[in-house]
C-alpha cells in the first residue's frame, strides 16, 4: 500500500483526470495484479469490501470506468509517469549490471491489421506487439520498459534504451547484455560499439547470431584455442558439464580486420549422439579487463531477466495489457498505435513485480527471490474483518501460518500512519491476530 | 467498650462529622462500618469495598464526608459513585496491580476493536484485562483512552458515528429540472424500474 500511495500521487502530477477515474483506475490496475484479478472484466464477479477499499472507494470499480481510464492514456503522460518512477537510484554511482530484453505479447486479431513479429514460445510469426525492458540484474528490479508495436525489434531501441540508463541512472559504470536480437544485422553491432567507444563507461556484451557462414568459421578454429572448463552437471551425482572457451575476432560486413571485434566463443559439448551447442558472445571489454570465462558467467546471468518476464506473465498475467493498435482507426488495414495504455499498464507490471521483491526481501533471508505468486498465496489473498471508525480502517486479518514474519512489517507500515484519501483520509492500520494463550495442563 | 467508643468518636471527628447530627440508623450503621475497619484494616482493597458500600447504599451522608471517613480525596471518591461493583474490584485490582509496563501498539487495535464490538458492555477495566491476557502488556487508562480515541474506538466517538443524523444535517438532493415536451410531441417516458444503469465514462464501441 505504500508503494501503491506513492505511485498515486506521482500519477497525480502526471496525468490530466478529466473524468475523476485516476485514482480507481490506477490502484484497481495495481491491486488486481497483486490479488491475482486476470482480466479487467472479472472486475465484474469482484465483491469483496476489502478489495474495494484497496482500490479507491467502498464499492468495487466498474470495469467501465477502469477500462475507459486504461485506454485513453497519452503516451507523454506514461512517459513522465514512467519516467518519475523508474527506480534509478539503484544504479545511480554503482557498477551497474544491465540487461536488456524485449517480451512478446501475441494479438489474434483478424479485424485489425497490425506488426508481426516472432514469437518464441509458440515458436511461429504471429501478430503481436512488443514490451522491452530494461533489468537490473544486481538487485532483480526492472528499470525501464517501452511499448512498441510488433514489428519492431531490439536492435532498433538498444541504443536509447542504454542512452537513457546511461543519462537517468548515472552509473559509475555499466555493462550492457544484449540477446542476439540486437546484433540481427551487423551495422547494428557496430551501433553499439560506436557507442561503447563514445563512453568510456559503458561495456556491452551481446550474444552473436549464428549465421551458417560465422557458425561454420568458428566452427573452423584450431582445438589448440580452446580451453576445456568443467562446470557442475544438473543435479547432485550428475556427470559434470564440459564447456570449451576460445577467444577470437569477428570482423563485421563491409569493415576492415582492425575493426575486428573481440568474440568469446563458448561450445557446449554434450555428451552422446546429441550435437554440441555453441554461444557466440560479443564483447567491448579487452582481455585484460576480462577473461573469456567472466565474460560467460556474466553473460549468463541474463537468464535471471528471463526469469523476471516468466514471472511477469504467469504471475502477474502481462499478456494481459490494453492494446496498442487503435480500434477506431479509420482504417482496419493501417491502425494506429497508442502506446500509452500498453506501456502504462507494462510498467504497472513491472512495479509490481518490484514491490513484490522488496517485500519478499523485507520479510527475511527464507524469502529473497519469492515469487509474486508464492507471496499471494501466504500472505496476500488472506481472509480478515475491516473496521471503519471515524479515526481509522483497521484491517484485522484471519490468523494464518507464518503470520509473525509480517509483525514487523506491520509495525513499520502502522508506524508511518499512512492516510488513505479516499476514506476521508482515515489511518490505515493492520493487525494479526494474536497467539491464543497456551492451555492449563490436565 | 469505652476505648471502642473512643475511637469511634476519633474516626467521627477525623471526618468532621458530629456525632450527634447522626441519625440512629446512620449511627448504627457507621458503627457496623468502623467494626469492619477494625476487622479488615484499612488497606486500599477493604477502603475501597467500604467506599463503594458507603456510596450505593443511600445512607444520607455526603460524598465529602464519606471520603475523609475512608480516607479518599473528594474527586477520587466522586469518580468512584455509579460504577458498577465488578467494575469498582476490577478498579482495585488494577489500582494495587503496580505500575503499567509494555506498550499499546497499533497492531493490536484490530483484536480491541473485535472485542469491544463483540463485548459491546465491556468496562475500560475489562479491556485492560483482555489485553494483558493476550499480548502480556499491562497499560494505563489514560494510555487506553488515548489509543481508542486515536483509532476512534472510544465509546464518544463510536456513540456519534453511530447517532443518527438529524434532517438539517443532511444534505438534500438537488431539485431536478422539470422536463418539457415540445408541443405536439409525446411525453417521454420515464426510465423502467430497476433498470441497468449506464455507463458514466466515455468508452468505445468495439
Amino acid at each position: 500500500m505504500p508503494a501503491a500511495l506513492d505511485w498515486l500521487a506521482t500519477a497525480e502530477q502526471c496525468f490530466v483526470d478529466d473524468y475523476g477515474s485516476l485514482r480507481q483506475g490506477l490502484l484497481t490496475s495495481v491491486f488486481s495484479l497483486l490479488v491475482g484479478l486476470e482480466r479487467v472484466f472479472h472486475l465484474d464477479d469482484m465483491e469483496d469490501p476489502g478489495f474495494a477499499r484497496l482500490c479507491g472507494g467502498r464499492r468495487c470499480p466498474s470495469r467501465f470506468t477502469v477500462g475507459a481510464w486504461r485506454r485513453h492514456l497519452p503516451w507523454y503522460e506514461v512517459d513522465a509517469f514512467c519516467h518519475r518512477t523508474c527506480p534509478w537510484h539503484l544504479l545511480h554511482n554503482e557498477d551497474a549490471l544491465v540487461s536488456f530484453d524485449e517480451h512478446t505479447i501475441p494479438r489474434w486479431t483478424r479485424k485489425f491489421r497490425i506488426g508481426k513479429g516472432y514469437i518464441t514460445t509458440r515458436n511461429k510469426y504471429m501478430r503481436c506487439e512488443k514490451l522491452f525492458t530494461g533489468y537490473d540484474l544486481a538487485s532483480g528490479r526492472f528499470l525501464s520498459v517501452r511499448g512498441t508495436p510488433g514489428n519492431c525489434n531490439l536492435q532498433e531501441l538498444a541504443v536509447p534504451l542504454v542512452q537513457q540508463v546511461l543519462r537517468q541512472g548515472r552509473p559509475r559504470s555499466l555493462r550492457a547484455l544484449f540477446d542476439a536480437g540486437a546484433g540481427k544485422s551487423d551495422a547494428g553491432v557496430r551501433v553499439l560499439w560506436d557507442l561503447a567507444e563514445q563512453h568510456p563507461n559503458l561495456d556491452v556484451i551481446l550474444r552473436a547470431c549464428r549465421y551458417p557462414h560465422r557458425l561454420r568459421a568458428w566452427k573452423q578454429l584450431p582445438s589448440g584455442l580452446f580451453l576445456s572448463i568443467q562446470e557442475s552437471g544438473v543435479c547432485c551425482g550428475a556427470p559434470p558439464k564440459e564447456v570449451r572457451l576460445a577467444e577470437t575476432q569477428t570482423v563485421l560486413k563491409d569493415e576492415q580486420a582492425e575493426q575486428a571485434i573481440r568474440t568469446i566463443i563458448c561450445r557446449e559439448v554434450r555428451p552422446g549422439p546429441k550435437k554440441d551447442r555453441w554461444h557466440p558472445l560479443y564483447t567491448t571489454s579487452t582481455a585484460e579487463e576480462l577473461e573469456a570465462h567472466e565474460v560467460l558467467s556474466i553473460f549468463r546471468a541474463r537468464q535471471n531477466h528471463e526469469q523476471g518476464h516468466r514471472v511477469e506473465v504467469h504471475d502477474l498475467f502481462v499478456n494481459a495489457v490494453p492494446c496498442g493498435y487503435d480500434k477506431d482507426s479509420p482504417d482496419r488495414q493501417r491502425p494506429r498505435f497508442h502506446r500509452g495504455p500498453l506501456q502504462m499498464i507494462g510498467w504497472l507490471v513491472a512495479l509490481v513485480y518490484n514491490a513484490a521483491a522488496d517485500l519478499a526481501a523485507a520479510l527475511g533471508p527464507d524469502h529473497v527471490g519469492d515469487h509474486v505468486r508464492t507471496l499471494r498465496r501466504q500472505f496476500f489473498n488472506r481472509a480478515g474483518q475491516l473496521y471503519e471508525t471515524p479515526e481509522a480502517l483497521i484491517v484485522y486479518l484471519d490468523p494464518f501460518q507464518g503470520q509473525e514474519q509480517l509483525s514487523p512489517l506491520i509495525d513499520e507500515l502502522n508506524a508511518r500512519n499512512h492516510c488513505l484519501p479516499w476514506l476521508d483520509n482515515r489511518r490505515l492500520v493492520m493487525s494479526l491476530t494474536p497467539h491464543a494463550p497456551a492451555r492449563a495442563g490436565p | 467498650m469505652s476505648a471502642t467508643d473512643g475511637a469511634f468518636a476519633q474516626w467521627l471527628c477525623q471526618a468532621q462529622i458530629v456525632e450527634r447530627r447522626l441519625t440512629a440508623e446512620q449511627r448504627g450503621l457507621l458503627q457496623y462500618a468502623f467494626s469492619f475497619r477494625q476487622q479488615c484494616g484499612d488497606d486500599y482493597y477493604s477502603s475501597r469495598l467500604l467506599s463503594h458500600f458507603l456510596l450505593h447504599c443511600d445512607c444520607g451522608l455526603k460524598v465529602a464526608q464519606i471520603a475523609r471517613l475512608v480516607g479518599f480525596s473528594r474527586p477520587t471518591a466522586s469518580h468512584q459513585q455509579g460504577v458498577s461493583s465488578k467494575e469498582a474490584i476490577q478498579a482495585a485490582h488494577h489500582r494495587m496491580a503496580g505500575r503499567a509496563h509494555g506498550k499499546l501498539l497499533p497492531r493490536y487495535a484490530g483484536p480491541i476493536a473485535e472485542f469491544i464490538l463483540s463485548h459491546a458492555d465491556a468496562t475500560r477495566y475489562d479491556i485492560l484485562d483482555f489485553i494483558e491476557r493476550t499480548w502480556g502488556v499491562r497499560v494505563s487508562t489514560v494510555a487506553l483512552h488515548h489509543f481508542c480515541k486515536k483509532f476512534g474506538l472510544d465509546r464518544a466517538t463510536r456513540a456519534e458515528a453511530t447517532a443518527p443524523r438529524s434532517s438539517a444535517e443532511r444534505i438534500s438532493a438537488e431539485p431536478r429540472p422539470l422536463e418539457t415536451a415540445p408541443p405536439s410531441q409525446p411525453v417521454p417516458l420515464p426510465a423502467p424500474p430497476f433498470s441497468r444503469r449506464g455507463r458514466s465514462t466515455r468508452g468505445r464501441s468495439s
